[in-house]
C-alpha cells in the first residue's frame, strides 16, 4: 500500500499526468461528440430512407417494373454503439436492394472490401487504441530506469521490501493513475451519449458498454505492462522511452495498417469490373433462354439468380477470408486484438453485416414467394414480409470476442512475468 | 554490528573490485574507509546491501548473512549515497514520510517528522517545499533524516560529505557524534581524510579492492595519516602502472 500510495502520489503531481489527463478526457469527450453526430445522420437517413422504401412495400403503389427491374430495397439499421467502436460496420453497404429480375445485391458505404478499414474511425475506442496507450507508455517508461538514474531505487531497495513487491505497487500505482483520465473521459462520454445525444439504451446496451470499458482497461493494461518491462530492461529512462516509442509506432499505427495491406496481397478481392461482366452473363443467358422458349417459364430468371448468389456468396467468401488475414495479422499487436474485440462487443463488425446479408437473403425468398403468389390471386395475396434482422446475443458477442480478450490478457501476463524476471535481476547499481 | 569475512567480489570483466575484505565496525563506532575513485569501496557498500552478489565471502549485517536472507538484513541497516537524490514532486516531509513507513515506522507523526527534520539542519522554511528546489546540501541532510527516521543500528554513508559547504560539512560530523553516542554503527567511505581523522574510531585505507590498512583511534592521532594515504595511493598507482606496462609488453 505504501508503494502504490506513493507511486500514485508521484504520478498524480507530475505535468506529464496534468497534461496527459487533460488530452485524454477532452479527446475521449470529443470523440464520442463527433460519434453521437454521425450516428444521428445515420439514424436520420436509415428512418428516411425506411420511411421511403416502406412505401415500395405498400401492394397499393407496387408495380411491374418496380418489382422487376427497380426492385425494392432493404435498410440496415446503424449500430448505437458505434459511438464507443464504429467498427467497419458504417462502411459496410446498409441497403440490399431485391429485384425479381436482377436478384439482391448490397448497396451503399464502401462496399464489401470497406472490411480493411477498420483501424481508421475517430470513436471512444480510437482514443483508447492511440491516445491512452501512448498515455500509459507515457507514465510508465520511467518506473525503474528513472527511479536507477535519479538514484532513488538504490534508497528504496535499501529498505527491506522485496523487489517484486516494488514492481506490483509500480503497476498497481501507475496503473490507477492512468485509469482516472480513462474513466473521467468515459464518463463524459456516457454522459454525452445519453444526455446531449438523447440516446435510450437499454440494459443489453449497458452491459456492452460496461464490457467495452473493463476491455479498455485491460488494454490499457497491456501498454502499462509494456512501459514497465521495458524500464526494467534498460538503464536510462530516454532509452526506455525510445524503445517504447518505436514498439508503439510498430504496434499500435503500422501492424494495424499493414496487416489490411499484406491481406490484400495475399487475398486479392476479385475486380468488380469482372463480376459485374458475370452477372451480366448470367442475365443474358436467362434472357436467350426465355425468349427462345427454353428454361423455367414459371421462373425465367431463376437460373441467372442463382448463378448471381452464387457469385455473391463467392465474393463474400472473398472478402470474408481477406478480412480474417487482415484480423490475424492485426493482432500480433494488442491494438489489433482490442479494436477487433471492441467492434464485436459493440456488434460494429463483419458479424452484424453478415446477419444483415442473411436476413435479407431470407426475406428475398419470402418476398419472391410473396410476389409470385401475388400474381397469382392478386386479391387474396397475404401482406407483404417484413425484414426481420436477428439481434445479436451479448452472450455470443462475448464469446467471439473472447479469443481477443484472452489474447490481451495473455500479454499482460506475459509482460508481467517478464517485467517481474527482469527486476529480480534488474543491477541497482 | 556489521562484519565482513574474505569478502571478494570479481566482476565478468575480471576486475577484482573487492578482495578478500575483512572488516568490522560495532556498535557505538565510526568506520571510515578512505580510497581513491576505484579502490572498491562503493562495491564494498553494494555487496553490503545485497545489491551485488559477492563472488566469495560473506558480509553479515547483525549477524544476518547478506546474500541470504538480505530482507532480514537490510532492516537492521540504512543507507544514504553520495548524491542523494529523492522524489522531486515531493515534499520533505512526504519524501521522509515514504521511507519512514517503508522502513517499518508507520507509527511516526508529523511532529516526529519535524524534530528530524530540524535535528540535521534543515530549515522548516523547507519541511513543506518541494525537493526538486533542493540544493545538494539540502537534499544530502534529508538523506541523512531519512536514515535517522529508520533509527536502524547500522547507518551505511557513501561518500557523504562531498559537496557539503564546510559550515555543512562540520555540522555532519556533530550529527555523526550524536549518533555514534545512541549507540549506532557508522560505516562511511570518503576521500576526505580530514573529516575521517576528525570523526573516525577506525580508519581503513583501500587500494585496489584490497583493505591494505586499518587504523584505530591511537594510530589515526599518532600516524600522519595524509602521509600515509597518499603513500598507499601512490603504490595503487604504480602496481597499476607495472599492470599495465606488462600488458603492453
Amino acid at each position: 500500500m505504501i508503494l502504490i500510495a506513493k507511486e500514485l502520489r508521484e504520478s498524480v503531481l507530475s505535468a506529464r499526468f496534468a497534461v496527459t489527463s487533460l488530452l485524454c478526457v477532452i479527446l475521449m469527450a470529443a470523440a464520442a461528440g463527433i460519434m453521437i453526430g454521425d450516428l444521428a445522420t445515420l439514424q436520420e437517413d436509415y428512418d428516411a430512407a425506411r420511411a421511403l422504401h416502406a412505401r415500395d412495400m405498400d401492394p397499393e403503389h407496387m408495380n411491374e417494373e418496380q418489382i422487376f427491374i427497380m426492385g425494392i430495397n432493404l435498410d440496415k439499421p446503424p449500430s448505437p454503439l458505434m459511438v464507443y467502436a464504429a467498427g467497419i460496420d458504417p462502411r459496410l453497404p446498409n441497403m440490399v436492394n431485391i429485384s425479381l429480375l436482377r436478384g439482391s445485391s448490397a448497396k451503399g458505404g464502401q462496399g464489401e472490401d470497406a472490411g480493411l478499414a477498420v483501424f481508421g474511425s475517430l470513436d471512444v475506442a480510437s482514443v483508447v487504441l492511440l491516445v491512452l496507450s501512448l498515455a500509459a507508455i507515457l507514465l510508465t517508461y520511467d518506473a525503474v530506469a528513472g527511479e536507477k538514474e535519479r538514484g532513488t531505487l538504490k534508497l528504496l531497495l535499501s529498505n527491506a521490501v522485496p523487489r517484486d513487491m516494488v514492481l506490483l505497487g509500480k503497476f498497481i500505482g501507475r496503473f490507477m493513475v492512468i485509469l482516472i483520465p480513462f474513466l473521467t473521459g468515459t464518463a463524459a462520454a456516457f454522459l454525452l451519449m445519453v444526455l446531449w445525444g438523447g440516446m435510450e439504451l437499454g440494459g443489453a446496451e449497458y452491459a456492452r458498454l460496461g464490457l467495452l470499458t473493463l476491455l479498455s482497461v485491460l488494454y490499457i493494461g497491456v501498454f502499462c505492462m509494456l512501459g514497465l518491462f521495458i524500464s526494467c530492461v534498460t538503464k536510462k529512462a530516454a532509452t526506455a522511452l525510445l524503445i517504447l516509442l518505436l514498439l508503439w509506432v510498430v504496434g499500435v499505427y503500422a501492424l494495424p495498417r499493414a496487416s489490411s495491406l499484406v491481406a490484400g496481397a495475399l487475398r486479392p478481392m476479385p475486380p468488380a469490373s469482372g463480376v459485374e461482366a458475370e452477372r451480366s452473363r448470367a442475365f443474358l443467358d436467362s434472357l436467350k433462354g426465355m425468349m427462345g422458349g427454353g428454361g423455367d417459364q414459371d421462373n425465367p430468371f431463376g437460373g441467372a439468380r442463382r448463378e448471381w448468389a452464387k457469385l455473391d456468396e463467392y465474393v463474400g467468401a472473398k472478402a470474408r477470408a481477406r478480412t480474417r488475414v487482415a484480423g490475424g495479422i492485426a493482432r500480433l499487436s494488442p491494438s489489433g486484438a482490442y479494436l477487433l474485440a471492441a467492434m464485436r462487443l459493440a456488434d460494429t463488425g463483419p458479424e452484424r453485416h453478415d446477419r444483415f446479408l442473411a436476413s435479407a437473403g431470407k426475406f428475398d425468398e419470402a418476398y419472391t414467394a410473396w410476389v409470385m403468389e401475388r400474381f397469382r390471386n392478386r386479391e387474396g395475396a397475404d401482406p407483404p414480409p417484413r425484414l426481420d434482422m436477428r439481434p445479436d446475443r451479448l452472450d455470443d458477442a462475448l464469446n467471439s470476442a473472447l479469443f481477443d480478450i484472452v489474447l490481451l490478457a495473455g500479454w499482460c501476463i506475459v509482460l508481467f512475468a517478464g517485467s517481474w524476471v527482469a527486476m529480480l535481476r534488474y543491477d541497482v547499481t | 554490528m556489521l562484519q565482513t569475512i574474505d569478502l571478494t567480489k570479481c566482476y565478468d570483466n575480471e576486475v577484482l573490485a573487492v578482495n578478500g575484505l575483512n572488516l568490522r565496525v560495532e556498535r557505538g563506532e565510526i568506520f571510515t574507509m578512505l580510497g581513491a575513485n576505484g579502490a572498491g569501496k562503493t562495491t564494498t557498500i553494494n555487496l553490503v546491501l545485497g545489491f551485488t552478489e559477492p563472488t566469495s565471502g560473506t558480509a553479515l549485517i547483525n549477524d544476518i548473512d547478506v546474500a541470504k536472507e538480505p530482507l532480514k538484513a537490510k532492516v537492521h541497516v540504512a543507507f544514504v549515497s553520495e548524491n542523494v537524490q529523492l522524489y522531486g514532486n515531493f515534499t520533505a516531509r512526504q519524501n521522509l514520510d515514504f521511507f519512514a513507513k517503508l522502513g517499518g515506522r508507520t507509527d511516526a507523526t508529523a511532529e516526529d517528522y519535524d524534530a528530524v527534520l530540524t535535528r540535521v539542519g534543515l530549515p522548516e522554511a523547507a519541511f513543506r517545499r518541494r525537493v526538486r528546489g533542493f540544493s545538494k546540501g539540502m537534499r544530502q541532510r534529508l538523506g541523512i533524516a531519512i536514515a535517522i527516521m529508520k533509527n536502524a543500528e547500522l547507518i551505511l554513508l557513501d561518500e557523504p560529505t562531498s559537496g557539503l559547504d564546510p559550515k555543512g560539512g562540520i555540522e555532519f560530523l556533530q550529527l555523526l557524534d550524536a549518533l555514534r553516542s545512541e549507540g549506532k554503527a557508522i560505516f562511511m567511505t570518503t576521500h576526505d581524510i580530514f573529516r575521517a581523522k576528525e570523526i573516525a574510531d577506525k580508519v581503513g585505507i583501500m587500494a585496489q579492492g584490497e583493505l591494505v590498512r586499518v587504523l584505530d583511534r591511537v594510530e589515526i592521532d599518532r600516524e600522519n595519516l595524509e602521509d600515509l594515504y597518499m603513500k598507499y595511493i601512490e603504490l595503487q598507482n604504480s602496481q597499476a602502472r607495472s599492470a599495465e606496462a606488462a600488458a603492453a609488453a
